[in-house]
Parts: C-alpha cells; sequence; structure tokens
C-alpha cells in the first residue's frame, strides 16, 4: 500500500492555482439559445454515427471533440470555474436534442456534463482542482459506494464500479464509498478521482445503450484526500457549506440525476418519432390501394397519439425542472426545507413522463412493421436503446412511487429512489 | 407427382405412430422438453431455429400430427390442444416455438382447403408433414400442361428449415384476359428453394423464418385451390371438412394463424415469470440486512401482476381457440355461419391476449433490473427481444385490424336488417 504522502502527490496535477480556479469563459457572449441551437444543427451527424458508436462500445473521440468545442459540457458549469451556468432547461433542452440524435452519445453527455450540480457539494478546494486551470471537467458519477479505509488526511481505497458511463472521455469520476463509523453504519460518501487514477475493464456487452461505454473502473490503494470526499447527496440530503450562490448548486441531487436521465429518454423518444414521420411520409401501404401511410387514418391516429404523449413527456420533464428550481430556491433564499418527499415528488413526475414517452415509443415501434427489428435498422436501435434505459435503476416507478408515499406519511424511505 | 390409386389405398389406411395418444399426454411431453429447450436458447438463436435433435424429439413426441387429419396418419387433436402444446414449447424457447407452431399447426389449413387427392398426396406415405405458409401473394401461379407453374419468393416462411412442403399465396395468370386471381399452392420441398437469408434480427432469430424462392416450380392442378388463404369460402362447410368428417377442418384462417401467434406469446410470459423468479430468489433487495427480492412486496408485485395477465392471456386464447371449433362445429351443422366478423373477432380477442402477455414480459423485463435484462446474453433479454419483434408481426396490430373488424360487424348487421 502507497502511504499518504505518495498518493497526495499523485493528486496534486491541478492544485497550483494561484487566483482561487476563477476560470476564463471559452465564449463569454455565448447565449442558451445558441447553446440548443448548436444541439440541434448536431442532429444528422450524431445519427450518421450511430452504428460507429455502437460498435466502438463508447461515445466516439470525434464526437466528444464537438461536444467540447460547443460547449456543452459547460452548460450547468459554475461561470466561476469556466462554465455557462445556464439554467436546467437549457440543460435539458440541450441533451434531449443530442439524444435525439444519438441515444448513448446523449447519455454520456448528460451524465458527465450534469455532474458539476454533484460536485458542488465538494468542499471549494476540491473544486477548485476538479476545474482546474482550464475549466475541463466531464465526471461520471457512481453510487453503488464500497467499504474505504480511513487513512491520515483521507482515505484509502481499492475495488470497482460497474457501469461509469462516459468513463473514457472523462476528466475525473465521482465514486461511492462507505466510510466505518465506530459504532454505526458506515456513511455514505461520494469521492473525487482523477482521470490518472482509475482502470478501465471493457465489461459492457449490452443489447442496447452500447455506445455510452459504461465499463468498470478500478482502482488500487488510492489516496483519497479528505477534501475529495462529500456525503452522498442522493442518498443524504444536501450540504449545509455552500461554495456557490445560485440555487441551482445547492439542492437535493436525486431528483437532478433523474432529470438527466429523463432528458436523455424524451430526446431518444423524440428520435423515434422523427423516423417514425419519415416512415409515414415515404412508405406505401402493403395492400392495394397502397397508399403512403400518412395518407391512411389509422396512421394518422398513431401518429397524432405519439406526438400527444411526447409533448406530455417532454412537458412534465420542464415542469419537473422548474420544480426543483422552485425548491432549490425556497431553501436557499426563504430557509424552506427541501425535503426528501419533495425531492421523490419530482423524481416521479420526470418517471411518469418517462411513461407517456415510453407510450409514444411503444405505438411507434409496433406500426412501423417488422424490418424495424432488422440488426441494422436505426428505428431498431432506438428502441433497444430505450429498452435498455427503461430497466436503468432510476425508471423504477411503482418502487419510488411507494417511496415518496412512506416519506410523506413519515415513514424511511425503502430504497434511495 | 400425382398420386396413383394404389398410393391413396395406403394413405387411407394409415394410423397415427402411437393410436392411443391422448392430448394431456402430448402436452405432457411438451413440458418435459422445456427444459432442453432452455438450455438450448442460444444455440437456437445462433443457429436460426432448433436443433435436428430437437426436431427430432418433435417428431416422436407427434407434434407435428397434433392437428393432422387421423385419415392420414395424424391425431385430430384440437385446437386448443394445439394451443397448449405451443405455449409450454414457448415456456421453453419462444423462438423455437414460432419455428414449430407455424411449420406443424398447418396441417389444420391442408385440412381444409384441398381436396381429398391432394391431401393424399401431400401427407404422403409416412404421414410426416410439415409446412410453413406465407398466404402474402408474393408470387404467381402459370397455367401449363396437367397442373401450375410456380414463381417468386416468398419471405418470413417460419417453419420453413424442417418443412416437407410450404403454402404460399399465389397471384393466378390464365390468359382469359381478366385481372389475377388470388390462389393458395402446396408446394413440396423438391421444388424450391429456402434462401440462407434468416438472420440479423433482434428477436426470434431461432424463428426459422428464412423466404422461399420458386423459379419455374411445377405442381399438379389439384395442388392450388382457388381460394384467398385469409378468407376462404366457408359458409356450409368446407371440402376437408366433409372428408373427415370433422368441423374442426371448417374454420376461418385468422382465427387460427392468431392462436398459433397468441399462444406463444402466452408461452413467453410464463417463460419470462420463470426466469423473474430464479433471480428474486438469489438476489437481495436494498439495504443492509436486506431480504431476498422474493421476499419483498416491491418485487413480489411485478410478479403477481405479470402472472395474472398471462393467466388471462392464456384462458383467452384457449378459450378463443374452443370457440373457434364451436363455430365452425354449428357452421357444418347448419346452425350459424362461420362469419368473416367471427373470425376478425376472434382474432381481436386473441392479440388482445398477446398485449397482455407483452405487458407482463415488459413489467418483469424492467423490474429484473439492467445486468439481469439488458445485457448481451440473459434470458430475461432474449425474451424481450423475441416478444419486442413478435409485437412488430402484422397479426398483432391490433389497433390496425379494430376499425376492420367494427366495419365488417357493423356492415353484416345492416345486412341483416336490410
Amino acid at each position: 500500500m502507497i502511504n499518504a504522502e505518495q498518493a497526495g502527490s499523485r493528486q496534486d496535477s491541478k492544485m497550483t492555482l494561484a487566483d482561487g480556479g476563477a476560470i476564463p469563459v471559452p465564449e463569454p457572449k455565448l447565449t442558451a439559445e445558441e447553446m440548443i441551437r448548436r444541439a440541434t444543427a448536431m442532429r444528422q451527424t450524431l445519427r450518421e454515427r450511430q452504428a460507429a458508436t455502437e460498435e466502438a462500445g463508447r461515445i466516439l473521440e470525434v464526437t466528444n471533440d464537438e461536444f467540447v468545442k460547443a460547449g456543452f459540457y459547460r452548460i450547468v458549469q459554475p461561470r466561476r470555474f469556466g462554465g455557462y451556468e445556464f439554467d436546467l432547461q437549457t440543460y435539458v433542452k440541450v441533451m434531449g436534442e443530442v439524444a435525439r440524435g444519438c441515444p448513448s452519445s446523449g447519455w454520456v453527455l448528460a451524465l458527465t456534463s450534469g455532474h458539476p450540480i454533484i460536485l458542488a457539494d465538494h468542499p471549494e478546494q476540491a473544486q477548485i482542482e476538479a476545474y482546474g486551470r482550464d475549466g475541463e471537467y466531464r465526471c461520471p458519477s457512481l453510487g453503488s459506494p464500497i467499504p474505504v479505509q480511513r487513512a491520515p488526511g483521507g482515505y484509502v481505497v481499492s475495488g470497482f464500479w460497474d457501469y461509469a458511463s462516459g468513463c473514457d472521455i472523462a476528466t475525473h469520476i465521482m465514486v461511492g464509498g462507505l466510510v466505518p463509523q465506530e459504532g454505526g453504519a458506515p456513511k455514505p460518501v461520494l469521492m473525487l478521482v482523477d482521470r490518472k487514477d482509475y482502470k478501465i475493464i471493457d465489461n459492457w456487452k449490452m443489447g442496447g445503450m452500447q455506445g455510452t461505454g459504461s465499463r468498470r473502473v478500478t482502482v488500487e490503494n488510492l489516496f483519497v484526500p479528505e477534501h475529495r470526499v462529500s456525503p452522498l447527496a442522493m442518498w443524504v440530503g444536501s450540504s449545509d457549506k455552500k461554495v456557490h450562490a445560485n440555487p441551482m448548486y445547492n439542492g437535493r441531487k436525486a431528483a437532478f440525476f433523474m432529470i438527466e436521465g429523463g432528458a436523455v429518454l424524451a430526446g431518444t423518444v423524440r428520435g423515434m418519432l422523427d423516423l417514425y414521420e419519415d416512415l409515414l411520409r415515404n412508405k406505401p401501404m402493403r395492400f392495394a390501394p397502397k397508399t403512403k401511410l400518412m395518407e391512411h387514418h389509422e396512421f394518422q391516429h398513431y401518429f397524432g397519439m405519439c406526438q400527444a404523449a411526447l409533448d406530455g413527456a417532454e412537458a412534465a420533464l420542464l415542469q419537473a425542472t422548474k420544480d426543483y428550481m422552485d425548491a432549490c430556491t425556497a431553501h436557499v433564499e426563504r430557509g424552506v426545507e427541501f425535503t426528501e418527499a419533495e425531492d421523490r415528488r419530482i423524481f416521479l413526475l420526470v418517471q411518469q413522463g418517462a411513461k407517456l414517452a415510453f407510450e409514444a415509443a411503444d405505438r411507434i415501434f409496433t406500426t412501423a412493421g417488422t424490418q424495424v427489428f432488422q440488426a441494422e435498422s436505426m428505428l431498431g436501435r432506438y428502441y433497444r436503446d430505450l429498452s435498455c434505459q427503461r430497466t436503468h435503476f432510476t425508471q423504477q416507478i411503482d418502487r419510488t412511487a411507494v417511496n415518496f408515499a412512506r416519506l410523506h406519511f413519515g415513514y424511511p424511505a425503502l430504497s434511495p429512489f | 407427382m400425382t398420386s396413383t390409386p394404389q398410393e391413396k389405398e395406403i394413405a387411407k389406411g394409415m394410423a397415427p405412430p402411437e393410436p392411443g395418444l391422448t392430448a394431456d399426454e402430448l402436452v405432457a411431453r411438451a413440458v418435459a422438453l422445456r427444459g432442453a429447450l432452455r438450455e438450448g436458447q442460444a444455440a437456437a438463436e445462433e443457429r436460426g431455429t432448433y436443433s435436428p435433435e430437437m426436431h427430432k424429439a418433435f417428431e416422436e413426441a407427434g407434434f407435428y400430427r397434433t392437428l393432422q387429419p387421423r385419415l392420414y396418419g395424424g391425431y385430430e387433436f384440437d385446437v386448443p390442444t394445439f394451443s397448449r402444446m405451443v405455449m409450454e414449447i414457448a415456456r421453453g424457447c419462444p423462438g423455437s416455438a414460432w419455428c414449430l407452431a407455424l411449420g406443424a399447426g398447418h396441417a389444420l389449413n391442408v385440412g381444409s382447403l384441398f381436396g381429398e387427392r391432394a391431401q393424399a398426396d401431400v401427407f404422403g406415405k409416412d404421414g410426416h408433414f410439415v409446412a410453413a405458409a406465407r398466404a402474402v401473394p408474393q408470387g404467381t401461379a402459370t397455367r401449363v400442361d396437367g397442373g401450375w407453374r410456380l414463381d417468386g419468393t416468398w419471405d418470413y416462411c417460419s417453419g420453413v428449415p424442417y418443412s416437407t412442403h410450404v403454402m404460399v399465396g399465389v397471384r393466378i395468370i390464365e390468359d382469359d384476359g381478366n385481372a389475377p386471381k388470388i390462389g393458395v399452392a402446396m408446394v413440396p420441398r423438391d421444388q424450391w428453394t429456402m434462401l440462407d437469408n434468416w438472420g440479423g434480427y433482434i428477436g426470434m432469430r431461432a424463428s426459422g423464418s428464412n423466404s422461399v424462392q420458386m423459379k419455374g416450380a411445377w405442381i399438379p392442378d389439384h395442388c392450388l385451390v382457388r381460394e384467398d388463404f385469409f378468407n376462404p369460402k366457408l359458409s356450409g362447410g368446407t371440402e376437408g371438412s366433409r372428408l373427415h368428417n370433422n368441423p374442426m377442418y371448417a374454420g376461418g384462417t385468422l382465427g387460427f394463424f392468431q392462436t398459433e401467434i397468441s399462444s406463444i406469446m402466452v408461452g413467453v410470459g410464463y417463460a419470462a415469470l420463470d426466469e423473474y423468479e430464479s433471480i428474486v430468489t438469489v438476489r437481495k433487495a436494498f439495504g443492509p440486512n436486506a431480504l431476498l427480492q422474493s421476499q419483498t412486496p416491491d418485487y413480489q408485485r411485478f410478479y403477481g401482476i405479470a402472472l395474472g395477465k398471462v393467466e388471462a392471456a392464456r384462458h383467452a386464447v384457449l378459450g378463443a381457440a374452443q370457440e373457434y371449433m364451436d363455430i365452425a362445429r354449428l357452421s357444418v351443422e347448419g346452425k350459424r355461419t362461420y362469419l368473416r366478423s367471427d373470425d376478425l373477432r376472434l382474432q381481436a380477442g386473441m392479440q388482445q391476449a398477446a398485449e397482455l402477455a407483452f405487458d407482463a414480459v415488459d413489467i418483469l423485463f424492467r423490474a429484473a433490473a439492467t445486468s439481469a435484462s439488458a445485457a448481451n446474453g440473459t434470458r430475461m433479454n432474449r425474451y424481450f427481444r423475441d416478444i419486442s419483434m413478435a409485437r412488430t408481426n402484422p397479426g398483432l396490430q391490433f389497433e390496425l385490424k379494430a376499425a376492420d373488424l367494427a366495419k365488417q360487424l357493423f356492415t353484416e348487421r345492416e345486412g341483416k336488417q336490410a
């Protein structure tokens, strides 16, 4: 085992910052509208790269480079640290547009670019280190905690975490640990780890979302200094040590995490609707009179129903971002507690929106014809991607419903979500 | 190709391999094969169909003869028995069941649509008969001396790897200046080629749904009937129902086709329940000192709801299969007619059964979590892929057919009032 001093020297790559971490923003005049426009403009290219992304089993370097250049990773990054600090609606819209072009790339982007909000619970020093000189910060966050050992000035940890979406292009990861407590249950924490300190094992072989590269990351005898550890906010609530004034950074995190996935999910189904529209415009009915599907009364019904369901899904998602910000603001400005029950309520709202999106996707998929299930079919890929997303632990609405109700009536939740 | 009178005598005297075999025993044999089918799922997917050994087992169990006329070496069990057998096979391997059901089931259509001479021909000397069917007329039949020349390629011929024949819809070309009419041709294996084009789909990979190609194939006159496969004339019974003195051979096509498909869907539902049970009885729920998932209400609920849906689906399919038998009987007895709307109505009910089965699989797929459901190679993943693929089948487009059903019913009722 390496000692704390040795380990500390491995972590200091970005520690020597004279000005307390003030980092210039790459494009000071960039607007939220322009950011969304850039995402929309990228959709077609992302579609064309879907097959290659799936084949690579991770986000492509070229895609990542373009995301970096467009500033997508800085949407909700604090201005102080070189980010644009746009609002959550902008974040949701950009993620949705990217996922609409490529669900896997959208997932990686959403889960790595959204996490400045998770990092905001870390001590200021950790954030100064994370953003470094240039504000390059892309960070998956892995909740499933593993045991860590106390060491002078911090902790030592060995082990692995699965499902590290985007670990290949990440600058850091945040990983869950369990700190032993004398005479009590171990305390769950989130530790900030540099890219150079983890290894990647490619164990991601999935029926959908294969392009997310949600691989295993491992660390061995890694020393994590005290200031790089924060309570696992998704489980234990918000921190009172506020580094940023913007209330967006000071809320509970579970609902925000759900909003990340919700944006990708809605974008995925929007991408399906795009393809369905093409199909209806171009494909003739199989039997006489062989008119275009869009002329057929039944397909007109399907299309209208899909549009309605998906619009409903997106409306629920945007309402959830508003409710989330309202709860953060009330907490910071008026001292109204952002309760765990409220966190779950917003979580449920996003899940409910997802249900509507599933409804639209099912209808699209089952009425588009069997050829969509050919291995190379793009519509089939969206469906596989969506099916994989549906199995995600955050998409278990029945479980969340019980937990919300328990919290509402004053009982502890049975599980984190 | 034409049979001699002597061969017909042989065929008429043919007994099934096990004259005393009961319907329950047939179904029990399907249950007994489930384990081997489950073990063989991955290989069957890879192969595109079940193994030659499994084919042999199906043949020895008598599955291919379930609906085949007794006169020609079949067991002539009823449609509910066929449905029960298919459900059990699908519970073992959905793709294999698709291949089996759509190869074994069409003995019923042969027994119904074709005349004695053709039936004696195709059921052959030993009574072993397997036939994929593709009703959509994707090829032509042209008049030639003594028979028909057939050309075309029929896609999605599920069951074809082990088929001795295929039944295909054709456009009949005649020199009478009229537009082509529709017919059904029965074609032995030596007259067609199975294309090596099955694969590249996400689900139901083991269903053996290759295309069949005919280039100048020849069949005798009696192996083509001038019927719309999807909507044959049923009024007053069929030629086959009189030959076999069994009204089962006087039912509609859609009702039976839907029984084949929906029985498979029900089987997939039970397969997913089995798999979910095997997952939740070893995995723990969340938290310290956690109970097994199977001991936790949130995991129990999914199983209970899914089981309820699959049970309802099973009853719906078996009930429809029995009603198919009943209406056909009343029709032959002259007490009522097997109407087009009856066929569409039975289909609609069984489409809803398939939807219930899908709902159940969907619930279990989600509840079993990403590592058990979405990862390649897991059974739950396979069941989800299989049933998702099946849902894209035209026969399961229940919304599209719903308006047809209503329109047909309203039209028939108007006709009665007029």
